[in-house]
């Protein structure tokens, strides 16, 4: 029956899952229920009779508790600080770095608590986006498992110590630094100016200090590529609105980069099929990346065959006779660069001729790009790979167009993990502060860290959290987060940003620069005052002032209120040409399976394992919850029998550890991937235990591809809560789904689009004309609030999940009830696959409620709990909700979502304050769903009520729609035609979801466009789904 | 149940007690008909909306006194109220404007000056308590032309400040569905005895002016 089906479906149906794609009876059975089965079931530790026992005895006592009216207290300030109205969101502007990421974020603060991140909208790099992360720490400075007090470990037991004795450890330590004690400092990769600073001073007052910074994942392969064809200590920027081809070798540009949020908006100002020049991505990874699924073309390699695709397609552009300047990569080649051997490796692939044909269109679009493109490569390469793109960009005239090195702030870059732990084994160091770094988890397992780390007698760990690393350290000193202290960060752009506490330390801790100086200067200073002293010595950008005072005065305000100091980036010092880069290509990466070990879209590396939103957060392209899984190709799947969540025991040559299986469609044949950051062991009562430690498989080279893996199942099989086949939308049997799958996720190509240009429209399913059975409402009077998501641009980057998150109270439910697909995000992103498993081309599809005029929830629901405001929303009073769930049933987009219990109840106190006052906190059996931020709207309603105005476009912006790094999603006043989203929504590319069933969806979606290279033949798009023959026919060329 | 097993038969037969069932079922009725009417009658009484509900105050602050007596404008302590949701109780230290030197060794003003003095705040009871689920906005009203006494009453004749208004849903309902008797001039809002003359702007103009459109959406109270 399987085979059949697959037969059946031909290669070129778009399907969610393999389990949808063959059929299988899960996916049959999701579909045919409302909720998944056991949806409705208590937790198995609370017995459904527990339950209702519970349940009755609450009612009873909210009858009784209903019988006081609470009295409540107002407690007004003293004195009220100037400029503060209570009640009032006030902004800050502040930057969050991380793992060499620098995000310039505002962060909304209500009575003195901040509650949500928000992107930079000054900021040119960040333009008002914000990734995941910034977006989730606002939940981690409220962990309740953050470490709150310093604690000093003799004879294995730890010993709470006061801020005092911290002062006196320090002073202690102080003293050892000026004598000449051999410490050693163990720091995260960062751009802060008065890090460096501080660490320069460390060097001239102590000789025997050394200073070492490493992260996982982090830019030491790419500096080491960049500075040895000359171009200083610095890695890649890329301005991907000038790229006319980007072809993006495993760096996920869009997703992972640390410039993301910079090259997705870049990425989508030349994805508009309408302006003429729509650029076109190739991208080359192992396994699938949100730039992959973005892309034109994605052709699934093993990473360590990534090189010798660079070294081909540098051969053939050499060859091809038509670049500005080839002296380098001749030199290249001449020093040790082989086509031949790149060429056998390649020839080696069982994709070998797509892969061919790619490099032949790469070099194509290339050559005719000139300038004007773009070679990305991922962090994971060897050096050389980095070397081989800077030397093509430079042969094509990139450099410094789409292209420009960048200061990676590595102090001396070879001062690694390796050579730190080769120091510690020597004896070399006496004493050894990590600050905020957790090399315990995440250093390679080959190199034997822990082991080596034992070895110093005197271990400080500075960090967030008691972590693996504070737990074999002798002191721990518990850090400030960011929000909480001051400090600074320069962006690519040579902007210096200003971190900047929004609420003073919740516990007592203390920021790494406040360590520092502890440690360094005679005077110690507080986090402002170093930040300050290192602003004065920036030149003062207003010449027009002469005081300089008070010029500095002027300009340190500016500084904070806008968050940034605009500036040009620091003048990197080139490097000496370093030829014997060119060999390494040659070495063999050895065979057998290849794992290859990648940083994860939610918890990066393990420094966001604690966060719930994170972990709950579905994976752009797995959908997984909760865990990160063993992904392998499908054809390794089928010919060794695995299927999700089979448990199977990875060895390496040097360490095995058990993973459960995930089949990942368009997984690189003869690869295998993990995701590092899971199996955190100290990381709080959310992080702790969840999934497997990925480095505890790396070697001591802290190689990322591990070739010659072996898979051995161990016949154990694990739930993994996974999302992908939760809330389907059922479109009428099974039968019909084949024909109308890509009617929901609509795309076309660019010529199809310039032949065609309302295809889309028609890809949807035919009808009779639409007659409704209610009489309708009168909806001409504005404001009537609509939005418009752009498929053509969306990444599938979870950005505005976690807005969403953040904006409306949304729950975490834990893994346990995302298995029974509890999951209560507002917003979903369906992802399709589309066409031959091995290669698929992936569509993303964000889906929140759509606000139907003719909405079928409304007409079920018995006690009037959603109803339909004049405004055109669906609006849901939960009060009146009594959780019948008929709404639910009756959604044909599966968005309402049910609070099968009070998630609230674990709640500590702390955790509460990151609520965002301006929305409701639902309980227990209540229905609810998007509102379009229903809060905002009512806010800027008021607003021009206040202004004495009346609302203008913009004035509403939804909480998804404002973090969007791809500024896909619009929302406005459908009734005022210069609104952008009127104009979206009279775009060619516009339809509705489901417009067969006469919803009348306020959201409507713009179809996505590929662009494709004319040799390779595109994704058919079509499926099928057409109706009638003369679309077809038209549609079918180029 | 296994087959061998004979069913007892006890399950199946009336406790004794079931005899006494007609006079039990007579007190129940009677009871069930009391508790019916005392629970109606206390749903709409006006203790259930808390009308008349004035609690001890930390300091004995006289409304009659400054807002009546001496005619200070509500906006001066309550001083947000033009622009955002909450008409903000005042910091002592607006208190202390006057009283630094106004009966400043007055007894009654002892917890007030201590609250200036140290900051630590005077922990006032909140008598207008709309439930955690309506989102009210002061800004929306004023600048609408709804003025204090609407919703607070003669606050200006309160020695201890009570609720006057019954504040329930369908309290609102009623302004909403037909604001038109108590839409006032902006520029009066906070003059708690303005009353309508000939000479007074009509409703119907000001509702135009002011472009005001009360929503009855539940999305406009409920978020």
């Amino acid at each position: 029956m399987t085979i059949e089906r697959t037969d059946r479906l031909g290669p070129t149906g778009h399907w969610r899952s393999l389990d949808e794609r063959d059929g299988g009876a899960t996916f049959l059975e999701r579909l045919e229920s409302e909720f998944p089965e056991g949806a409705s079931e208590a937790p198995a530790d609370d017995s459904r009779r527990r339950f209702l026992q519970v349940m009755s005895a609450s009612i009873a006592l909210a009858g009784l508790a209903g019988c006081e009216w609470p009295e409540e207290e107002i407690v007004p300030f003293g004195k009220r600080p100037e400029g503060y109205r209570p009640g009032r969101v006030a902004r800050f502007a502040t930057t969050f770095e991380f793992g060499g990421r620098v995000r310039p974020v505002l962060v909304s603060s209500y009575d003195g608590r901040p509650i949500k991140v928000e992107g930079n909208p000054e900021h040119p790099l960040s333009r008002g986006a914000a990734d995941v992360w910034s977006q989730a720490t606002v939940l981690d400075l409220y962990d309740p498992d953050r470490s709150r007090s310093a604690f000093a470990k003799g004879r294995g037991i730890a010993v709470k110590a006061s801020p005092g004795e911290v002062d006196e450890v320090l002073a202690r330590h102080r003293a050892g630094l000026l004598e000449g004690k051999r410490v050693a400092f163990l720091a995260a990769p960062s751009t802060s100016p008065t890090r460096t600073d501080l660490v320069r001073r460390l060097r001239e007052i102590a000789p025997n200090a050394s200073w070492y910074v490493s992260g996982p994942f982090d830019a030491r392969h790419e500096v080491q590529g960049t500075s040895s064809v000359g171009l200083g200590v610095a890695r890649a920027a890329f301005d991907l609105e000038k790229a006319d081809v980007i072809v993006d070798l495993e760096a996920d540009l869009l997703g992972t980069h640390v410039d993301a949020l910079t090259n997705a908006r870049g990425y989508a100002l030349r994805r508009n099929p309408d302006a003429g020049n729509m650029s076109r991505v190739h991208a080359f990874e192992a396994c699938v990346s949100s730039t992959g699924t973005a892309a034109d073309h994605r052709f699934p390699v093993p990473s360590s065959i990534i090189g010798s695709v660079l070294v081909l397609v540098a051969r053939a552009l050499l060859d091809h006779g038509r670049l500005d300047d080839d002296a380098g990569l001749r030199n290249a080649f001449a020093s040790g660069l082989d086509a031949q051997v790149a060429r056998r490796r390649v020839a080696a692939l069982s994709n070998a001729e797509r892969v061919f044909a790619a490099i032949d269109a790469v070099v194509d679009d290339l050559t005719h790009a000139g300038a004007n493109a773009a070679i990305a490569v991922g962090m994971r390469q060897m050096p050389a790979v980095h070397a081989l793109a800077w030397e093509i960009h430079r042969a094509l005239g990139a450099v410094s167009n789409t292209v420009r090195p960048v200061s990676a702030h590595y102090d001396e870059p070879d001062t690694d993990l390796v050579r730190l732990t080769a120091a510690l084994n020597a004896g070399e160091v006496d004493t050894i502060f990590v600050l905020d770094a957790n090399p315990i988890h995440d250093a390679p397992a080959g190199l034997e860290f822990s082991s080596a780390y034992a070895k110093a007698s005197h271990r400080i760990h500075v960090g967030l959290h008691r972590d693996e690393t504070a737990q074999a350290s002798t002191w721990h000193i518990p850090m400030s987060h960011v929000l909480e202290a001051w400090g600074d960060a320069i962006a690519p752009d040579g902007s210096v940003c200003a971190v900047q506490p929004l609420i003073e330390p919740l516990y007592e801790t203390r920021s790494v620069l406040e360590v520092l100086s502890r440690l360094i200067d005679t005077t110690p200073l507080k986090g402002h005052d170093l930040v300050r002293r290192r602003f004065g010595i920036l030149p003062p950008t207003d010449e027009s002032i002469v005081d300089p005072n008070a010029a500095l005065e002027i300009a340190w305000h500016a500084f904070l209120h806008d968050g940034f100091q605009p500036g040009r980036p620091a003048p990197i010092t080139p490097t000496s040409v370093r030829p014997a880069v060119w060999q390494s290509m040659r070495e063999d990466r050895g065979s057998g399976l290849e794992l290859e070990i990648v940083p994860c879209a939610k918890v990066l590396d393990g420094r966001f394992a604690n966060n719930a939103w994170l972990q709950e957060l579905p994976d752009a392209v797995q959908k997984l919850t909760w865990d990160n899984a063993l992904l392998v190709s499908v054809a390794y799947a089928r010919e060794h029998g695995l299927n999700d969540g089979d448990v199977v025991r990875v060895t390496t040559s040097t360490s095995s550890l058990e993973a459960p299986v995930v089949v990942q469609p368009g997984q690189a044949r003869g690869t295998a991937a993990l995701a590092a950051g899971y199996g955190r062991t100290h990381a709080g009562r959310v992080g702790d235990g969840v999934g497997v430690n990925a480095w505890t498989l790396v070697d001591e080279a802290g190689r990322t591809s591990v070739a010659g893996v072996q898979l051995e199942k161990t016949g154990r099989k694990i739930t993994l809560a996974s999302t992908q086949e939760h809330y389907l939308i059922d479109e009428r049997g099974f039968a019909e789904r084949e024909r109308r799958a890509p009617s929901l996720a609509r795309e076309g190509t660019l010529s199809e689009y310039r032949e065609h240009p309302e295809f889309a429209e028609h890809r949807g399913v035919h009808h009779p004309p639409l007659v409704s059975l209610w009489e309708e409402n009168d909806y001409s009077e504005g404001p009537q609030w609509a939005m418009a998501i752009d498929l053509n641009t969306c990444t599938g980057c979870n950005a505005c999940v976690t807005a969403c998150q953040a904006e409306n109270n949304i729950p975490v439910v834990g893994r346990d009830q995302v298995t029974r697909g509890r999951e209560m995000h507002w917003m979903r992103i369906d992802r399709y696959f589309v066409g031959d498993p091995d290669e698929p081309a992936v569509s993303y599809q964000p889906v929140g409620c759509a606000q139907c005029e003719l909405a079928p929830c409304e007409s079920v629901c018995p006690v009037g709990a959603t109803m339909h405001s004049t405004e055109g929303l669906n609006v849901m009073a939960y009060n009146r909700c009594v959780g019948t769930r008929y709404c639910a049933n009756n959604c044909p987009y599966k968005v309402r979502r049910f609070n099968f219990y009070d998630f609230r109840e674990q709640e500590t106190p702390v955790e509460s304050l990151a609520h965002n006052p301006e929305v409701t906190i639902r309980s227990r059996g209540v229905m609810e769903k998007c509102t379009y931020c229903v809060q905002r709207i009512e806010h800027a309603r008021i607003n021009a009520k206040v202004q004495r105005r009346p609302m203008r476009d913009g004035d509403v912006v939804t909480a998804c729609q404002q973090t969007c790094p791809t500024q896909a999603i619009t929302f406005g006043d459908r009734t005022d035609p210069d609104a952008v989203v009127t104009k979206a929504q009279k775009d060619h590319r516009a339809y509705q979801l489901l417009g067969e069933l006469n919803l009348k969806p306020r959201t409507m979606f713009l179809a996505r466009i590929r662009n494709p290279h004319p040799s390779l033949a595109p994704h058919d798009t079509h499926g099928g789904g057409h109706g009638d023959d003369h679309d077809a026919g038209a549609a079918h060329h180029g | 149940m296994s087959p061998s097993t004979p069913p007892d038969s006890s399950r199946w037969t009336f406790p004794r007690w079931t005899n006494r069932l007609r006079e039990i079922g007579a007190v129940a009725a009677v009871g069930g008909l009391v508790y019916v009417v005392v629970l109606l009658t206390l749903l709409f009484g006006p203790e259930t909306s808390a009308i008349g509900y004035a609690p001890d105050q930390p300091v004995a602050y006289s409304h009659a006194v400054h807002a009546g007596e001496l005619d200070i404008d509500c906006r001066y302590c309550h001083d947000t109220v033009m622009q955002t949701a909450q008409a903000a109780i005042p910091p002592a230290a607006t208190c202390m404007n006057c009283h630094a030197s106004v009966r400043a060794e007055s007894d009654k003003l002892a917890p007030v000056r201590a609250a200036f003095e140290s900051g630590e705040p005077l922990r006032w009871k909140r008598v207008h308590d709309l439930p955690d689920f309506v989102y009210f906005d002061h800004s929306a009203h004023v600048n609408s032309g709804v003025g204090c006494v609407s919703c607070h009453g003669r606050v200006d004749r309160m020695e201890v400040v009570q609720q006057e208004k019954a504040l329930t849903m369908g309290w609102c309902l009623d302004c909403h569905r037909d604001p038109t008797p108590y839409i006032q001039p902006r520029e009066t809002v906070t003059a708690l005895d303005w009353e309508r003359s000939d000479a007074s702007v009509a409703p119907a103009q000001l509702i135009q002016d002011y472009d005001i459109t009360p929503s009855t959406d539940c999305s406009t109270c409920h978020r």
